[in-house]
């Protein structure tokens, strides 16, 4: 198990630290987070199912080290966020100046409350069941569905209309 | 998702689970039949169905962006302290690195470190990890250590045949006006490591590593590692560093006169 979890962590740091960066929006944090998730992950090897999806564990240990220990000891401690408006944009427009829609897509999910804009990413970009998206961010499947209703009726909203 | 009663919500969060095909096929059918008649439900559909964008595709860019040798870097650290940390069981399992750290700046870590630093890219991240950890050590860290020439000698004689160098003399590791103070074995991954530490009055901590390796020869090169300079070099089946704060060309000279002397070394 544990050498499961050792040998798999490797294959999902990037998308670890991309959701990260769309929780954070600060690529430090973002880092940080995934070590603080690669370390808990390993002190608790023993409580990864084998056969079930790693990638899932790992993404729910991060969100759980975010919103207990690192989100509320930034507000705690007065430091607040990064503006979410540029960080997304910027990392992700050096390698697509070109895709212009896709940057839309980025500015619009970024411009969601952090609760709406998590589900959706997990959904979305990482293509989770609303099963799995409950399970990692602990909430009730009802909630998944009205958070993605409601970012989804501010995502399809056109520019000139928000 | 399956019935109506657990979603007992609007129609949005409906029509959005139907977008998503999370609607079992009861409830799927119920909501069709609704939508063909119902044409303000159906235009309301049709304005959710505009938020159907290629996410995965506009996400990409941002997965590229990962600091990909960062991460990995993070990943052989955090393993590493992890195992050394492990040896010692009753140590608290809070702050795992800071742990690691204690051990080494104190040079107490003579069992093992564990790690993927020779892994998928090559001979880079065992310099990374030499140069986080020579990070830790102040002149004080060395300057406690007492200089016995017989008791370096007899260290460098076990990183010798841990390393399965032919020969390993004071002689041939020696830096001008620099001291020697310590020799030890560590070991990454399944691999021993040689690391003979020196203390330059002017530069502070110096560090000569070795480690066996499958890579070709390479004459000396040098680069940064987290802020410290490095020359490098590979001969013999063994891959070589220098590193401490010296200038680049200062270590470079002593690289190549090491690597000289190595090579000079009667089998």
């Amino acid at each position: 198990m544990k050498n499961e979890v050792q040998a798999g962590l490797s294959t999902h740091l990037r998308r670890l630290w991309r959701y990260g960066m769309v929780l954070s929006a600060n690529s430090d944090v973002a880092e940080d987070l995934v070590q603080a998730t690669c370390v808990r992950a390993l002190e608790r090897a023993g409580q990864y199912e084998p056969g079930t999806r790693l990638d899932r564990w790992l993404f729910s240990i991060l969100h759980s080290i975010w919103l207990n220990d690192v989100r509320s000891r930034r507000i705690r401690m007065g430091q607040g966020f990064v503006d979410a408006e540029t960080a997304l944009v910027t990392d992700g427009l050096a390698a697509a100046e070109n895709q212009v829609m896709a940057n839309e897509v980025l500015r619009r999910v970024e411009a969601l409350p952090e609760a709406q804009r998590s589900t959706v990413f997990l959904a979305y970009v990482e293509g989770m069941s609303y099963r799995e998206v409950a399970e990692i961010l602990e909430i009730p499947i009802g909630t998944v569905m009205s958070r993605l209703a409601t970012a989804r009726g501010k995502l399809a909203l056109k520019d000139d209309a928000r | 998702m399956s019935r109506d009663e657990d979603i007992g919500q609007s129609d949005d969060a409906r029509l959005v689970a139907y977008l998503d095909g999370e609607l079992n096929a009861e409830d799927r059918e119920r909501l069709e039949k609704r939508l063909a008649a119902d044409p303000a439900l159906s235009a309301h559909y049709d304005f959710l169905s505009r938020s159907n964008f290629a996410y995965e595709e506009a996400f990409a860019p941002l997965l590229d962006a990962a600091p990909a040798a960062s991460l990995d870097a993070m990943l052989a650290r955090v393993t590493a302290a992890k195992v050394a940390v492990s040896s010692r069981s009753h140590r608290s399992r809070r702050g795992l690195i800071a742990a690691s750290v204690a051990l080494l700046a104190v040079g107490a870590l003579g069992d093992r470190v564990v790690g993927g630093f020779m892994g998928a890219e090559g001979n880079a991240h065992w310099r990374t990890a030499v140069a986080e950890y020579l990070k830790l050590y102040t002149p004080q860290t060395l300057a406690v250590m007492t200089d016995d020439a017989a008791e370096r000698a007899q260290e460098l004689g076990v990183v010798q045949s841990g390393i399965a160098l032919p020969d390993l003399r004071p002689e041939a590791i020696a830096l001008p006006g620099i001291a020697l103070k310590q020799a030890q074995l560590l070991q990454y991954d399944g691999k021993a490591l040689g690391q003979i530490l020196y203390l330059d009055a002017r530069y502070g901590p110096t560090a000569l590593c070795i480690m066996q390796s499958s890579l070709p020869g390479a004459p000396v090169d040098t680069e940064r590692r987290r802020g410290l300079n490095v020359a490098y070099w590979s001969f013999a089946g063994h891959a070589f560093m220098l590193i401490g704060r010296q200038p680049k060309e200062q270590l470079s000279t002593f690289a190549q006169s090491i690597a000289r002397r190595l090579a000079n070394t009667p089998a």
